[in-house]
């Protein structure tokens, strides 16, 4: 990118460092205006992205509306099922027919910000190594003369020129050799983080539960599926079970680049955070469900996981 | 001296050894030669019952219904339906109310309560007037909304167990 930057800014005669300064300038000029509003930004009522777009009113939630799918394991006293509309990729409006009941436990919890910081932390650091070296007094190959006498000359007096004194001398406190980031996260914190990044999708309305993820080509067109939800600009996490063919969704994920489509396994925190709508599939929920209160209700390891209970999930 | 006791040991385990006639080994017949059969074994899966009745479950189990509470022990079970008031406080895996009795440093008895919904600030009222009959001072409590509990200087334990099973959590 420089080295093409240099070509075009010795045409011109401008110096590289200010041909860099004028190009982001001019990229960012817009934020100088008046009437600019960050795309990030989420006002009541207002809301950024849909200033193109008709704002279609989504129905509220009766109890005469059939119910699809109820909770499978059994709910907290305090609080009741969450109720939400269950869409279908084959039809191009959205039909308000049917609603899906979701577990207070995946979708509503207390929203501990400081958890939920600490595993995408986690998740971004576990992985780095730090391949930095520096040489100390010892490896610098110069070898271990004395450089000039020690009286006589007006100079300093010295015994080698490695010492971290000298210029290209060694390095005393440096990087030493690739390290390693590797750190393990309390279970426990892991499984909050995720439950907490689901239920921060559900209060922002962003959560989409779809009927399945298994279409065929009789499937709409795509743009006019995403233009009736207002969904034309969002970035969107498809999360499917492993028993459904994907294999149109994996054709309409390589062409946009706004779909990512991923197996219930691979859910994780900063994919939760990172795209804009978060849709699962209807057949996930179930499984999901059994998993987390699996863990949440059962007896604490004695040493390591193991296999030998008589109903592992 | 050892030289001579070495030579002395060697002729008498040369005597030994003269004397006994080594008896030939007894001729290995073809049935017992080199190429035999691998023994035969069968595979059966009958004794794993008993291992299968050891094993145990995964998940904490719901504690039996008793005919009076308290239980010997001094448990109560839950009501069934959440008390009509503006908190809620839930039971820990194990189903046991969740709080803690610990030592901060420097000798500083507290009890935790956790696991706290709705209005933290109308339960952190009602102990503290619990706790005054039975603190020297002012009953110190700290809301952390948080982690959802309250802190309490002081070990209350018991008192505050007596108090939340009469609610009915």
């Amino acid at each position: 990118y420089f080295r093409f930057k240099m070509k075009l800014c010795c045409r011109k005669l401008i110096s590289p460092a200010r041909f860099i300064l004028q190009s982001i300038q001019s990229r960012n000029s817009h934020v100088n205006r008046e009437d600019f509003i960050p795309p990030n930004l989420v006002m009541a009522k207002v809301n950024p992205l849909l200033h193109n777009v008709t704002i279609q009113e989504v129905p509220k939630i009766s109890d005469k509306i059939p119910v699809f799918r109820h909770c499978v394991e059994k709910l907290p006293k305090n609080k009741n099922a969450i109720s939400v509309w269950l869409d279908n990729l084959l039809h191009a409006r959205p039909q308000y027919n049917s609603v899906v009941q979701l577990h207070p436990v995946l979708f509503d919890t207390h929203p501990r910000m400081d958890i939920l910081h600490s595993v995408v932390r986690w998740q971004q650091e576990y992985r780095e190594v730090d391949y930095s070296w520096s040489r100390t007094r010892a490896e610098i190959g110069r070898g271990k003369k004395k450089p000039w006498p020690q009286k006589g000359t007006g100079r300093a007096r010295h015994g080698s020129s490695n010492s971290p004194l000298w210029v290209k001398g060694g390095i005393s406190q440096g990087p030493r050799g690739p390290r390693a980031s590797f750190y393990e996260l309390n279970p426990n914190t892991l499984l909050d983080g995720l439950l907490i990044a689901l239920s921060i999708k559900h209060i922002q309305n962003d959560l989409i539960i779809i009927e399945s993820a298994q279409i065929s080509q009789d499937m709409p067109d795509f743009d006019e599926y995403l233009e009736n939800r207002n969904l034309s600009e969002a970035s969107m996490l498809l999360v499917h079970a492993e028993n459904e063919n994907i294999s149109y969704l994996e054709h309409l994920a390589e062409d946009s680049k706004l779909l990512n489509i991923m197996p219930l396994y691979g859910l994780n925190v900063c994919s939760i955070l990172k795209h804009d709508k978060l849709v699962l599939s209807r057949c996930i929920l179930d499984e999901l469900e059994h998993k987390v209160l699996w863990h949440k209700t059962r007896y604490p390891w004695l040493g390591s996981p193991h296999n030998f209970y008589i109903d592992m999930p | 001296m050892r030289i001579q006791q070495v030579f002395r040991i060697c002729n008498s385990c040369r005597h030994i050894l003269k004397s006994k006639v080594i008896q030939p080994l007894p001729q290995v017949s073809q049935a017992l030669s080199y190429t035999t059969e691998p023994t035969r074994y069968t595979v059966s899966y009958e004794d794993f019952k008993h291992v299968q009745d050891i094993l145990p479950p995964s998940r904490i189990p719901e504690p039996p219904t008793h005919d009076s509470y308290p239980t010997p022990s001094g448990w109560v079970a839950p009501s069934e339906e959440a008390p009509d008031l503006p908190y809620f406080i839930s039971r820990t895996k194990f189903h046991v109310l969740p709080i803690v009795e610990k030592e901060k440093p420097r000798d500083q008895p507290v009890t935790v309560v956790f696991y706290i919904d709705g209005d933290i600030w109308a339960l952190e009222k009602e102990l503290k007037e619990l706790i005054r009959p039975y603190v020297e001072f002012d009953p110190a409590t700290r809301v952390h909304e948080v982690t959802r509990s309250i802190i309490l200087k002081g070990h209350h334990a018991q008192v505050i167990e007596k108090f939340l099973y009469a609610k009915g959590f």
